[in-house]
């Protein structure tokens, strides 16, 4: 084919991509990068088959077993080392951290079925339409108990008692238009007095939380109030309970009295997916998850332009916003030596997901039950665990020291204090030296294959090389390398060798930054 | 010698990098004053107990005379605690009303018997003094990201709510005082709840431990050959120069870690255990740490410190009654616990904890719960504090009263940087040297020393005998 030399990329610049683009990729899947291209590589997995999660929990219903949050955790492993879609993987989980539900709460943690239908949920509309994905997430039973919009009523005012706020605030904050209006670039719009201009105000707020009442589940015997909890079943809207009357949206919008509840659900999911801010907030918010922490307005603006039409009048294309933000020259670029804010910290706990896939994690028995009980303190971190709707860390964070005195963000650095550092750093040693888990009978835990690596491991340069390649991207320093060859050359053992090498990477400041 | 001068570097860093002469001299003030200061332990410390979330603290601290109660009745609706359940509490002066405590707080109630803790009324974030005409009209400056979480969390932790500050006002304390204190690797602000505002400084960060203490890196100094090369590799990693900004940082984070576990993890361990007997709670688990690093003080060399810990779970849009009945009494006796703690480590009167928060909660209920508003109710307690009282001014709860800017979301009436001012200055900050710490303190508090005060602190005076 004409376009295969074209196409064809080095191997380190695929495993520089693919270190965007996925949680982690092997030996091989560089190299096949590597001889499509990113264009045939992005083409063939926004047409992959999905890596749901329900049916992983569902089969353990049907077989009677027990179903508890670590089982979704499992599911979660599962569908990221074995799924057959891991560009759809990476993005559901950015998408996680930005429409954030959590386990953590002790009412979500109840339904690992619900949660595991609500990330699949995210997984589906990953390249989907940021519409629907709205939508979806407002309708869905677990958020509704997440943000407490499940169950809402209308005001009473005779007895002073009015809806719900949370939900409310959240979608506008957190999920869609931000604060502040912005820029298609992502700056902020000032006044004269060179001031943001806030995008909504409490007034809104209570108008938009007259909006989502009347919610609640979906189940068979239809009660609001007392109705069996149906968890993955999109919430039912329950007329009775809805708030009647004329409400104000944002920008003039108003939605008529005496039309049914889901249409003003409906009419305020648009209201905020027509509001300018969308395409800049949800631009920056990925950019930030897949590539860097400090995107430039052009970025920024190239990929909202993306967001407000795909090229083909459609508005809200994720498809076509993730394939804005990895084929863009920004992106695609390498940061040289000067460029000293480009990149972004890996988020703690992908540290762990990036070994696991970059060898190829498994158990003698196939499956891969790894139930993280104890990654919330021990890498500040777990999906869909956080500890609020705010997400592990805030997309403005700004550590201290140079980074702020740069003005620059880095929000990964949040969770990176002088506990999460070093147990961190402790747990990757233990996922390079023994299991991700722990079974009593061996078969079902889950091991780093290394058979490749102690296969070369008596040159130790040609072993770094594949090591800078697969987790690294070839981006390791000479003065770094240096001080791995000295450790290196020390150990004996080919074993030992390779896992003293993998372990040294793996709390390297220069692997710790994606660049 | 390599841990010793990178922190000389940090401390002329520190300097240079805020380059105002005024902070200069008062670096050299303190200094002076260190050495001045009379015979006797010098010591102090502050513990911030952050309810994260947004407390319902008009659920903490109610009035129970009428009509005050039926008022606050009528507001609160299905959220209103029943009149009879509440504990009973005799402040020292009084407004003319009688107040309780939530049913789940016994220790508190004995506490603020023993005038060891004393409550101050609807604090919150204000840029300026506000009044409710000036809401409206706009005519005042309000705090950025009013009601939203994470803005007011930032505004109570750096007491700038006019701006977006990721420095917080213990930080800044730290930058000006940290020299007063010999360690070179552990800061005088310690955290058991990992990152946060209020102990972010511009130059000093704060040290994270948690409730087990600090966290050592595997291997790391062991003697077995593998362990040596691991340890060599470890620290020509930490050592090389880095460029990129992250990878700088990233570095110093590790570095700083490995360092200060050594120094930290010896001087807890020649502590004797405490008498005292915590709960089987996170809370609890996290003050006796607390009490612990404390009593490792001298080993520690620590003049001044903070400590910072977390509770989150506050957001009670849903099922506030039930879940704050649960909550609470685990607040209450960590809080009494702690101070048991201090009482055996006989420095009572040098550490002094206050509660914050996101914000109050609006006085009507949504139903189930209620929602995010402004001023709310917070305790400061040691022995230190002139405790028994209310301080501040408990507002007037009906809907549409002259603080209510809707639903009872209530104008504070006394300002984060007011509460904040008196822990400052007992703290050991120089009154001239507070608008380094709170920037805006000249907005709300001026006139004669006596008056300026809100007066929860017995005595702010720096220097104290032991």
């Amino acid at each position: 084919m004409a376009g295969t030399a074209r196409a064809a990329t080095s191997p380190a610049e695929a495993s520089r991509f693919l270190s965007q683009a996925t949680l982690g990729a092997d030996w091989e899947e560089i190299q096949r990068t590597s001889r499509i291209g990113f264009d045939a590589w992005l083409r063939e997995q926004f047409a992959r088959p999905i890596g749901y999660q329900q049916p992983l929990i569902d089969r353990r219903l049907r077989m009677g077993l027990e179903v508890t949050p670590e089982h979704r955790r499992w599911a979660w492993w599962e569908q990221v080392l074995e799924g057959p879609d891991p560009l759809r993987q990476r993005v559901a989980l950015a998408l996680s951290e930005i429409f954030v539900v959590s386990d953590a709460n002790d009412t979500v943690s109840q339904s690992p079925q619900g949660l595991a239908n609500y990330y699949d949920m995210l997984l589906r509309n990953a390249f989907g339409n940021y519409r629907d994905l709205l939508r979806d997430v407002t309708l869905h039973p677990i958020m509704g108990a997440y943000l407490s919009h499940l169950r809402n009523e209308k005001s009473y005012p005779a007895i002073g008692r009015f809806p719900d706020e949370n939900y409310a605030r959240e979608i506008m904050q957190l999920f869609s238009i931000g604060l502040f209006q912005l820029k298609q670039d992502g700056t902020f719009v000032r006044n004269g007095a060179g001031q943001p201009i806030p995008t909504y105000d409490n007034d809104d707020i209570t108008q938009f939380a007259k909006i989502f009442t009347g919610l609640a589940f979906d189940g068979a015997d239809r009660n609001f109030h007392q109705g069996e909890a149906e968890w993955t079943r999109p919430m039912r809207m329950y007329e009775e309970f809805h708030e009647p009357g004329v409400k104000r949206l944002l920008r003039g919008r108003i939605v008529p009295a005496g039309q049914s509840g889901m249409r003003d659900v409906e009419a305020a999911v648009d209201c905020l997916f027509r509001h300018p801010n969308v395409g800049p907030f949800i631009a920056r918010r990925l950019i930030q998850r897949l590539v860097t922490s400090n995107p430039s307005p052009g970025y920024v603006a190239r990929v909202a332009a993306k967001f407000a039409n795909n090229g083909r009048g459609v508005r809200g294309d994720l498809k076509a916003v993730v394939r804005a933000i990895l084929v863009d020259p920004e992106a695609r670029r390498r940061p040289v030596g000067s460029e000293i804010g480009r990149g972004m910290l890996r988020e703690s706990f992908l540290r762990r997901v990036h070994l696991a896939r970059a060898f190829d994690a498994a158990s003698l028995a196939g499956t891969t039950p790894i139930d993280d009980g104890g990654a919330p303190e021990t890498f500040g971190q777990r999906p869909v665990s956080s500890p609020t709707v705010f997400n592990f860390f805030l997309p403005d964070h700004q550590p201290n020291g140079p980074i702020g005195d740069a003005g620059l963000f880095a929000p990964e650095f949040q969770i990176i204090t002088a506990v999460t550092a070093i147990s961190s750093a402790n747990a990757l040693s233990g996922q390079i030296r023994g299991a991700m888990n722990y079974d009593p009978a061996n078969a079902l835990e889950v091991r780093l294959d290394l058979t490749d690596e102690i296969a070369i491991a008596s040159n130790p340069n040609a072993l770094l090389n594949r090591l800078d390649l697969i987790l690294m991207a070839g981006t390791m320093s000479e003065p770094m390398r240096e001080v791995l060859l000295r450790a290196l050359t020390s150990i004996d053992d080919p074993d030992e060798r390779v896992r003293t090498a993998i372990e040294l990477i793996a709390i390297a400041p220069e692997y710790a930054v994606v660049k | 010698m390599e841990r010793i001068s990178r922190r000389r570097f940090l401390g002329q860093a520190s300097c240079a990098a805020v380059g105002t002469t005024a902070l200069f001299n008062t670096v050299l003030d303190l200094k002076m004053f260190n050495a001045l200061a009379a015979p006797g332990e010098d010591y102090r410390a502050l513990v911030c107990l952050f309810l994260s979330g947004g407390i319902d603290s008009f659920n903490l601290l109610v009035p129970t005379s009428d009509p005050q109660y039926q008022e606050y009745a009528t507001v609160r609706g299905d959220l209103a605690l029943p009149q009879a359940s509440l504990l009973p509490i005799l402040p020292a002066t009084s407004d003319g009303r009688a107040y309780g405590l939530h049913p789940g707080v016994v220790e508190l109630q004995q506490l603020f018997g023993q005038q060891r803790l004393a409550l101050v009324a609807n604090v919150g974030t204000l840029v300026e003094p506000t009044t409710l005409a000036q809401f409206r009209n706009g005519s005042v400056a309000l705090p950025l990201g009013l009601f939203s979480h994470s803005d007011q969390q930032m505004h109570w932790q750096s007491s700038i709510p006019d701006r977006r500050s990721p420095i917080g006002w213990a930080g800044r304390i730290a930058d000006i005082l940290e020299t007063g204190n010999c360690n070179p690797n552990i800061s005088m602000n310690i955290s058991l709840s990992g990152m946060n505002i209020w102990q972010t400084g511009r130059v000093t960060n704060h040290y994270t431990i948690t409730e087990n203490g600090s966290e050592g890196l595997w291997d790391y100094g062991e003697l077995s050959p593998g362990a040596v090369i691991r340890t060599q590799a470890v620290d020509g990693l930490l050592g090389l120069h880095y460029q990129h900004l992250f990878e700088k940082t990233f570095a110093a984070r590790m570095r700083g870690a490995i360092d200060a576990h050594l120094d930290f993890s010896s001087a807890i361990a020649g502590v004797p255990p405490l008498a005292t007997v915590f709960s089987n709670t996170g809370l609890s688990r996290k003050f006796r740490m607390i009490a612990l690093t404390i009593a490792a003080r001298q080993a520690l060399c620590m003049k001044r410190q903070t400590f910072f810990v977390e509770v989150g779970g506050w957001d009670h849009h849903d099922e506030v009654i039930l879940n704050q009945a649960a909550m609470l009494p685990v607040i209450s006796r960590a809080l009494a616990e702690f101070q048991a703690a201090l009482v055996e480590l006989d420095v009572v009167d040098q550490v002094t904890t206050f509660t914050a928060s996101d914000f109050g909660r609006t006085l009507s209920s949504n139903g189930r719960g209620s929602d995010h508003a402004w001023g709310g109710n917070h305790m400061v307690m040691g022995g230190a504090v002139a405790g028994g009282d209310i301080y501040g001014s408990y507002p007037d709860l009906y809907l549409g009263n002259s603080l209510d800017t809707g639903r009872g979301r209530l104008i504070p009436t006394t300002s984060v940087d007011e509460y904040f001012a008196d822990l400052a200055l007992w703290f050991g900050v120089p009154e001239a040297d507070l608008p380094l710490v709170l920037p805006n303190i000249g907005r709300f508090r001026s006139g004669s020393p006596s008056s300026r005060s809100i007066g929860f602190v017995r005595d702010v005076s720096l220097t104290q005998g032991s």
